[in-house]
């Protein structure tokens, strides 16, 4: 016996695929029961009856995705106008040549005439695959003057004849992007989409084509050379080969362009140059250790153009690349990748006397790498990944000293990038991820460093993991203190603390707070410092 | 009893079910339609229906119309000394009727089903309410105009094909199809435009028509709420003739002087243009809506005195390629439905195997953020719950997550239309919950919107996993009356001294001839001063067929001299 839906119970029927039949036994049921008293009971029925109908015309092999019994719901599908809504054809005939001529230029166009048009535009948009997706001139002119005459038809007063033409020509210009471009404006504008732009009820087609028109409104305001951003779009829409503008455009315009473009306009983004965009774009911030990664193998690379210059006695061999190097002695091959991470902030032997427990992870993870057959390379990928997880884990059990001297450490970072703008401040503070085009200073890659091996140094991973402070309560007069500080008032502060408001106020109260915890005693700083 | 009641912008009427069908009841003029107005006479007394309508030509200051147009809002007009807001007037006018429908019938009425356009937004609704319950009346539904004029149309018929219901009133617009089956009458969309009715079109009229009054200079000085109301008039007098004749006379009177000028038919349907085709939009959604073809409507029905215009007839016959259906009556049809709609809540016998299901016609739902495929979130935009032209009562159920790390509540913002940006769309409330602190969109939060048949809507969020939940019945924010409030506020309302019913008739007449009297010159005026002089020595007598006959008289000679008058 198969399954069948709770509906079918409800209206007290066997499946069926009569629509009829559905309907008589919701009509009946209806009068049973009292909508005003009993809503659910109404609401049970509704939705029983509504799936019922739906299921009937699945298991109608025959039915065309109808929902209602002989209504056809309006199709986006690109049918030509030409249907059941016109006058009848034209006799079999072809007319006499006499007539033909009589048809002047001044003569009232017929139905026969509109559909000829119509055909003529269909064939303008049948083309070969690998024509020119764009327009020229004089297609557009072409096209405009068909529409012209189309949009002249009389017919189109009657509301049936029209929202089948809306459909038809939304469908059409949808389905021809970009070559239907010359026809957005005049069309939108004649069925009046862009007035109702914003609204959810749209047709996917209807919608479609409003937005292009949007994006094309938008494409044409960047071309006037006032835009502000007039110059990031000529430069990012400038083919690779020619020349950049890059010394002439301001980073903070192209970054404004993409993201407007990316959020509100996407398919302009066609028009812009991939490469162009790259040269532009930066890699996401995966964190220290992936800043470190780079200039790990920059190292390396210095290191080896070292090795290679060394004149003199021993000649030591050329030495491979690091790419092959493969893994022979822990010691040394660790203490090779721990210098590059952390210079001479944490090596093998300091890890070994300090931290057994992280020392046999290290080792445990040279000798997988061993058995893997890993070269020096994936080794020191692997050990980044274990230590940065250490790291993490560390900071949840961290003691207070650590937990300061990191906060410390970020309060170092947000100054520095809060000259850069309270913008980027808020958003670096915010965590997300900040344009890392600038390199920091060196003096903070150094605490970093140190404030990562203290960390790996110090903590184990203990038996029981302390558990995560779920409160984040600040005591008020440490918002007080620290909105003092920072210049805002009280309100100010607590919404910068989640991320609302201007951006000054994030920043600069942000900041602030930092300060006012860091100044703190430990009993009251403790809980504070932990939830950061 | 239960009585239907349809309150329009410009008249407003009442009915019953009487044993197989509905049944107007008159006023106390004998009228079937009761002109939404009310006037304030020199010492504070309220007067309402046709002699304030009278009134309002001679006593513009003192006279308000077609507040409908203003319900919801907080706008208040002042008359005499007291400023009364639209819900103290519309309760007013459900007084006056009221009190006809208690003298047609002997009983009592309890209670009312009143009419609201069918794009009336929540708060309107609520505000209408609100004016029942002032007037003391029981508002036992609320039902959609279009709705009401299709069961008007439909009560007696067991199937009939989808049908349209153009309803073009005085200040609102709305377009139903429905369907019968099965004695089932069911909405199947509804669409409408709440700021287009024959006021606009009488905004067009006075557009052609003060250029090109003379003299200018005079014309200027008179006081601009006069000639507001001057030049109203003169519109509907002449949009009224023009649906006779190609061309009319704009004119009226003050002062002495007299101001006229003519239009012509083709002028007036060149200038009301824009308007007609303002009608299309709510046509083409309704349809759209609900899936149904033109060539399947079975019926154009017309309902709404502004459809009477020759100019929207042409426009509608255009529309559809076909003629429309115009045997309801227009101005009774809403009325006749809302009377059929408290029988079927008094389950009279005779409706037994008929009933109603009704849609609501705007989109429900909440703010929320979505990811704008770059890694950020935007907020702002519109989550719908409820579609629109669902079947009512309805309950939809959506789900939502948290957005941020340790987030501590999260808040909905109810909001009904059809932006995708909420900042379009009306706020009807909002609602918030706590949450405990989790990592984004570890916390689940599940929405429920309930609608039911008199359009109230409740919201239950809670969140599943914590079982903490709130429930929120849509109160207007603007107004949160308590009951006692609105107790009070009844109360002052009936403390208003106002003309009791049965001299209505003698003051529609004098009020008439007073207008008349402002409005001819020369011999005309002096002729309607004799009359009124003859009718006030007959109201003092006090002798009530006196009176009566003194007034057929005097109705009789206006009659003669401005045309039988029209509501």
């Amino acid at each position: 016996m198969s399954w069948r839906s709770p509906a079918w119970d409800v209206l007290g029927l066997d499946p069926t695929t009569d629509q009829t039949a559905i309907r008589r036994a919701y009509a009946a049921r209806l009068k049973t029961i009292d909508a005003d008293r009993d809503p659910e009971a109404f609401i049970a029925l509704r939705d029983a009856y509504d799936q019922a109908r739906v299921e009937a015309t699945w298991r109608d092999e025959d039915a065309d995705y109808d929902l209602l019994d002989d209504d056809t719901a309006f199709a986006d599908d690109a049918a030509p106008l030409a249907g059941a809504n016109l006058a009848p054809p034209p006799d079999a005939s072809p007319p006499a040549p006499a007539r033909i001529a009589a048809r002047g230029p001044w003569a009232p166009l017929r139905p026969e005439d509109y559909d000829a048009q119509v055909g003529k535009l269909l064939d303008m948009f049948d083309r070969p695959e690998d024509a020119n997706p764009w327009a020229s001139a004089a297609e557009a002119e072409a096209m405009l003057a068909i529409w012209r005459v189309l949009a002249g038809d009389p017919r189109l007063d009657q509301m049936g004849h029209f929202a089948d033409a809306e459909q038809w020509f939304a469908g059409l210009i949808a389905q021809n992007r970009p070559f239907s471009d010359p026809l957005v404006r005049p069309v939108s504008d004649f069925f009046g989409w862009m007035a109702a732009a914003g609204e959810i009820g749209q047709s996917p087609a209807v919608a479609f084509v409003a937005q292009r028109r949007r994006a094309l409104d938008f494409a044409a305001a960047l071309d006037m050379p006032g835009h502000p951003l007039h110059r990031a779009w000529v430069e990012l829409a400038t083919p690779a080969r020619e020349r950049s503008r890059r010394g002439r455009v301001r980073r903070r315009d192209i970054e404004q362009l993409l993201k407007t473009v990316r959020r509100d306009f996407p398919d302009l983004e066609g028009n812009f140059d991939g490469y162009r965009v790259g040269l532009w774009t930066s890699k996401k911030d995966r964190g220290w250790v992936a800043q470190i990664g780079w200039w790990f193998f920059i190292v390396i690379a210095i290191q080896l153009s070292h090795l290679t210059k060394c004149a003199g006695d021993q000649t030591p061999p050329p030495a491979p690349s690091f790419v092959s190097i493969k893994l022979e002695n822990p010691r040394v091959d660790t203490d090779r990748a721990l210098e590059s991470l952390f210079a001479d902030k944490l090596d093998i032997n300091i890890v070994e006397v300090q931290n057994p427990d992280l020392n046999r992870a290290i080792l445990a993870q040279w000798q997988a790498g061993r058995d893997a057959g890993a070269t020096l390379a994936d080794y020191a990928e692997s050990l980044q990944a274990l230590l940065d997880k250490r790291y993490r884990d560390g900071l949840a059990n961290a003691s207070i000293d650590v937990l300061r001297e990191r906060q410390r450490h970020e309060l170092a970072e947000a100054r520095l990038v809060r000259s850069m703008g309270a913008k980027i401040c808020a958003d670096h503070l915010g965590g997300e991820t900040i344009n890392t085009s600038f390199p920091l200073p060196p003096a903070i890659e150094e605490q970093r460093k140190a404030l990562v091996a203290r960390v790996l140094l110090e903590t184990r991973p203990a038996a029981k993991p302390r558990p995560k402070e779920m409160r984040f309560a600040v005591p008020p007069d440490v918002i007080a203190a620290s909105a003092t500080r920072a210049g805002i008032d009280r309100a100010a502060l607590v919404r910068a603390l989640r991320y609302e408001g201007p951006a000054e106020a994030q920043c600069a109260g942000r900041i602030a707070f930092i300060e006012t915890v860091l100044a703190l005693p430990d009993a009251r700083a403790a809980p504070l410092l932990r939830a950061m | 009893m239960i009585i239907g009641i349809d309150l329009g912008t410009t008249n407003s009427a009442a009915a019953l079910w009487r044993d197989d069908g509905p049944v107007l009841i008159p006023n106390a003029l004998g009228d079937f339609l009761t002109p939404s107005a009310v006037s304030v006479d020199a010492q504070g007394a309220v007067i309402v229906g046709m002699a304030a309508r009278e009134r309002q030509s001679t006593h513009p200051r003192d006279t308000v119309t077609a507040f409908k147009r203003y319900i919801g809002t907080s706008q208040t007009v002042t008359l005499g000394k007291r400023k009364f807001d639209p819900e103290e007037l519309s309760a007013l006018v459900l007084q006056s009727l009221k009190a006809d429908a208690e003298a047609f019938t002997g009983t009592q009425v309890e209670g009312a089903v009143i009419t609201v356009p069918a794009y009336f937004n929540d708060r309107q609704r609520k505000a209408t309410r609100r004016a029942g319950e002032l007037a003391g009346i029981k508002v036992e539904r609320l039902v959609n105009e279009p709705t009401a004029a299709a069961l008007a149309f439909g009560v007696h018929t067991r199937e009939q094909e989808p049908f349209l219901v153009f309803d073009l009133g005085g200040g609102t617009f709305d377009v139903s199809i429905v369907e019968v089956f099965e004695g089932i009458i069911e909405v199947r969309a509804s669409s409408g435009d709440n700021r287009l009715g024959g006021e606009d079109f009488n905004e067009k009229v006075v557009e052609i028509a003060r250029p090109r009054l003379e003299p200018k200079q005079t014309l200027d000085k008179v006081d601009p709420l006069i000639l507001q109301e001057l030049l109203r008039a003169a519109a509907e007098r002449t949009r009224r003739a023009l649906s006779e004749s190609d061309t009319a006379e704009f004119g009226f009177v003050h002062d002495g002087t007299a101001f006229a000028t003519t239009i012509t038919s083709a002028e007036f349907e060149e200038a009301g243009a824009s308007l007609l085709q303002r009608l299309r939009d709510p046509v083409l959604r309704s349809l759209r809506d609900s899936g149904i073809r033109v060539e399947t409507l079975s019926e154009i029905v017309l309902v709404g005195g502004s459809t009477r215009m020759p100019v929207v007839r042409r426009a509608i016959t255009r529309m559809f390629g076909r003629f429309p259906n115009a045997t309801v009556h227009p101005d009774h049809a809403v009325a006749l439905g809302a009377a059929v709609q408290a029988g079927l809540l008094a389950k009279a016998s005779a409706l037994d195997e008929v009933r109603l299901t009704d849609v609501c016609p705007f989109t429900l739902g909440v703010d929320h953020a979505e990811p704008d495929g770059r890694g950020g979130w935007r907020s702002g935009l519109f989550s719908p719950i409820i579609d629109r032209n669902t079947a009512i009562p309805t309950s939809r159920v959506s789900y939502y997550q948290t957005l941020q790390d340790n987030q501590r509540s999260i808040e909905f913002g109810i909001y009904q239309g059809e932006s995708r940006d909420v900042a379009s769309n009306v706020k009807l409330g909002q609602v918030r919950l706590p949450v405990p602190a989790k990592p984004a969109g570890e916390i689940v939060v599940e929405c429920r919107f309930s609608y039911d048949t008199s359009g109230l809507l409740e919201v239950d969020v809670s969140v599943p996993a914590t079982g903490v939940s709130r429930n929120l019945v849509i109160m207007d924010e603007a107004d949160p009356l308590s009951e006692a409030q609105i107790a009070a506020r009844r109360d002052a309302l009936a403390a208003l001294k106002i003309h009791p019913r049965e001299e209505s008739g003698n003051m529609a007449a004098l009020a008439r001839a007073t207008r008349c009297y402002e409005g001819f010159i020369g011999e005309t005026r002096d002729m309607v001063g004799r009359w009124i002089t003859a009718f006030e020595a007959a109201l003092e007598s006090q002798d009530p067929r006196r009176i009566a006959e003194a007034r057929g008289e005097l109705i009789a000679a206006l009659d003669a001299i401005e045309g039988e008058r029209f509501l």
